[in-house]
């Protein structure tokens, strides 16, 4: 009987243990990744009605300024970007969304290049373990076998669904300053606002180099129909689909990449077959001055609020068309 | 190596030659040598079937380019040399007379299926375990702590050790060519490390679910990270295989006309040894390498004027010695063919700076910080090896130490446990 206790004993203090250390990983992800908390637990637990929801990587994240945006369109947005997203992770975002809130009346998707290029369905999965218990999120979860039935029911267990720099980070992160504060081109950024996060004031150095070797993306099957599938959800929500492309320095689109005129033309069939409108930027006079980048394919603070009065105004055009 | 549910018809025939070759040996002793034969043939003919044919063919083709022989495109049953060798002790031990044929054919199959150990051993024998399937088994509170205790350590062992490692080493054999011989050194010590902990801790995990059900398999390792030499290691690691080729194979040679050249019989042993590992020169290499060395240790212990002192720096370099050549003899065990070996072998010679080891040893410290992690775990693998029992079960003694090694057990796996990594690696065996 005595060994059975001691048993007993020793699941009992591990699990209350690790207990411990899963709420101290979660209360270190909301103070480290503070911006990615509060765009994150917004999606998943918010249930605020937005007329328009932004979705798209970094570039969506630090280029629309939805206080700007709102200003000129009257709408409410919300920017729900996500650096590093894939398509995968559009579609996890926008699925999470609609749990908790009424489905927006437009979503604003920034196709990136490299998204109709992709070989798999991956995605971010180690970000989103903190929001576990939005239906979407555990699905997706579930789906993608991400974890099992232990790390389903049993909370604490998602500490081994953590990779090791994220554990690192995150043991650390009351004696290290928060996400982004400090890097080079991200000074001075303070401003968050619905999701979105101010880049610095530093502009762009064009002698750098911005890519050695130049890549030829392929557009795969994978990628088409992950796409497709995303733009079926939101048909299914009778949500109104507009994409958009982003500047990004001039220079980079030849120095990095072989096709990207022709990437680019083929979302613009997609979106043509589907009636969707697209936002074009990858040309504008913007795209030619560096004093708007903080790097070659981000816009700092300057470009970013010019970039989403722009924004802003087409927006109202196409919705008057 | 795989799990195809049509290759438990493989195991069913293996059980069934088994099992009717005994009950024979016993109704017919005259003949029972010819039923022995036969089911050694068909064990081993299934062996080779399955795991040597294409070896075999393939050196026939560079020899004789001509043969029609046509390779065979089957994948290796997952366990199958476990299996074949424990099947094998049950009708040797038979023949000898050192064991009764079982006439339950459930408890003869259960030997031979035996779940925790079907995979990757202990290869048993049937005077340990047959008898132990024969009884009743009643719970037991300490089998069960045992069991589950011993499952945690073995746990602990791969996924904090041996995948840790896992990550530089397979980082450095994966691109041969491209390391410097410092990087290669440390590559290699480090799966020396991370082959016992991934082969012990599946032998802890696999003795410990069968303690949990009240049964008891033999042991398979006693710190072989700390034998003093080459015999020493070999009566450490993988004992069971060791005592399976010392009785069924060494014994039978001594006995023989080869009697009296012992070491012609320990490089046949240590040939088979190798092979059994795999089909591919490459484990003969490492079988052969670790037979010559042991034949010199054998020459040098008995000849030598220059002896290592017997105290504790003796045993301290004994067991670098030991372990050192071992991690040498593995290169051609881990690199993934023979021209691989080769050049990681002419890379240990390759740019060997102090420069370049202080950059090895920072690139392991930054870029790998979490095998890093791994060798800290080491550290205290050998402190409770060497301080307990096999089993561990010398912690049931002292209650509030094994409530704190259990759950620090626990947090350790959950904290910093690898989900990702690769199976066993003897699992391919």
């Amino acid at each position: 009987m005595d060994l059975l206790r001691r048993i007993f004993w020793i699941l009992l203090l591990s699990s209350c243990l690790l207990q411990v250390l899963y709420s101290y990983f979660l209360a270190a992800w909301k103070h480290h990744y503070r911006h990615k908390h509060s765009t994150l637990s917004e999606v998943f637990e918010g249930t605020t009605h937005y007329d328009l929801l932004m979705l798209g990587t970094s570039r969506m994240q630090d280029h629309n300024n939805p206080r700007l945006i709102d200003s000129i369109t009257h709408w409410s947005s919300f920017n729900a970007g996500i650096d590093g997203g894939r398509l995968a992770d559009m579609f996890l975002v926008l699925n999470g969304y609609l749990q908790q809130h009424p489905a927006p009346r437009y979503v604003l998707l920034n196709v990136e290049k490299s998204w109709l290029a992709s070989d798999s369905a991956d995605w971010l999965a180690t970000r989103y373990v903190p929001y576990c218990h939005n239906r979407a999120v555990d699905s997706m979860f579930v789906a993608y076998k991400k974890y099992n039935i232990v790390q389903r029911y049993v909370p604490f267990t998602r500490i081994m669904l953590l990779d090791d720099h994220l554990k690192k980070t995150l043991l650390g992160a009351w004696w290290q300053p928060p996400e982004n504060n400090g890097s080079p081109w991200e000074r001075y950024h303070n401003q968050i606002y619905r999701g979105y996060f101010e880049n610095g004031i530093d502009s762009l150095a064009t002698t750098h180099v911005p890519c050695a070797v130049p890549q030829t993306l392929k557009i795969t099957q994978t990628g088409v129909y992950l796409l497709e599938q995303w733009i079926q959800l939101c048909h299914q929500h009778n949500i109104g689909i507009i994409f958009t492309y982003t500047p990004e320095f001039h220079g980079v689109s030849k120095a990095c990449y072989t096709n990207l005129p022709q990437i680019i033309d083929s979302i613009d069939s997609l979106a043509y077959v589907h009636n969707i409108p697209f936002l074009r930027y990858e040309a504008d006079s913007m795209c030619y001055r560096a004093a708007y980048f903080t790097n070659f394919t981000h816009l700092n603070r300057h470009g970013a609020r010019v970039y989403s009065e722009r924004l802003g105004r087409d927006l109202v055009t196409i919705l008057r068309e | 190596m795989a799990f195809y549910p049509p290759y438990i018809l493989i195991l069913f025939l293996i059980i069934g030659i088994d099992f009717g070759a005994a009950i024979a040996m016993e109704r017919y002793p005259a003949h029972k040598k010819l039923f022995l034969l036969s089911s050694i043939a068909g064990n081993l003919g299934i062996l080779f079937l399955f795991k040597y044919y294409n070896f075999f063919v393939t050196n026939i083709k560079v020899l004789f380019p001509a043969t029609p022989l046509p390779l065979l495109h089957w994948l290796l049953p997952l366990g199958l040399s476990f299996h074949t060798f424990q099947a094998l002790s049950y009708t040797i031990e038979v023949y000898k007379g050192q064991q009764k044929a079982v006439r339950h054919l459930g408890i003869y199959a259960l030997y031979v299926l035996f779940y925790p150990q079907l995979v990757a051993g202990p290869i048993e024998r049937p005077q340990n375990l047959l008898p132990q399937l024969q009884q009743v088994s009643h719970f037991d509170a300490a089998n069960l702590l045992v069991g589950l205790r011993l499952m945690l350590w073995g746990l602990f062992k791969k996924m904090v050790i041996a995948d840790r490692l896992a990550i530089y080493v397979d980082a450095i054999y994966g691109q041969p060519t491209q390391s410097n011989g410092a990087a290669v050194i440390l590559a290699s010590y480090f799966f020396g490390i991370q082959l016992y902990a991934d082969f012990s801790g599946y032998s802890d995990i696999a003795i410990g679910s069968a303690r949990t059900m009240g049964f008891r398999l033999s042991p398979n390792f006693n710190q072989p990270l700390l034998a003093v030499n080459l015999q020493d290691y070999w009566q450490r690691w993988h004992i069971s295989l060791s005592k399976w080729l010392r009785d069924y194979l060494y014994m039978p040679l001594k006995n023989s006309v080869f009697g009296r050249h012992w070491y012609f019989n320990v490089m046949v042993v240590f040939a088979i040894s190798g092979w059994w590992h795999g089909a591919n020169w490459n484990y003969f290499i490492w079988g052969e390498l670790y037979a010559m060395f042991y034949i010199a240790w054998i020459f040098y212990k008995k000849y030598s004027p220059l002896q290592l002192p017997d105290n504790v720096w003796g045993r301290i370099m004994g067991i670098m010695i030991t372990f050192s050549l071992g991690c040498f003899f593995r290169i051609f065990f881990r690199a993934n063919d023979y021209e691989s070996a080769l050049q990681m072998i002419q890379r240990l010679f390759y740019s060997n700076s102090w420069a370049l080891w202080q950059n090895a040893c920072n690139d392991f410290l930054q870029q790998y910080s979490g095998s890093a992690v791994a060798l800290l775990a080491v550290i205290l693998m050998v402190y409770v090896e060497k301080k307990s029992v096999p089993d561990l079960s010398n912690f049931n003694a002292y209650p509030r130490r094994d409530v704190a090694f259990c759950v620090g057990l626990v947090v350790a796996i959950v904290l910093l446990g690898m989900t990702q990594r690769q199976s066993f690696i003897y699992f391919q065996f």
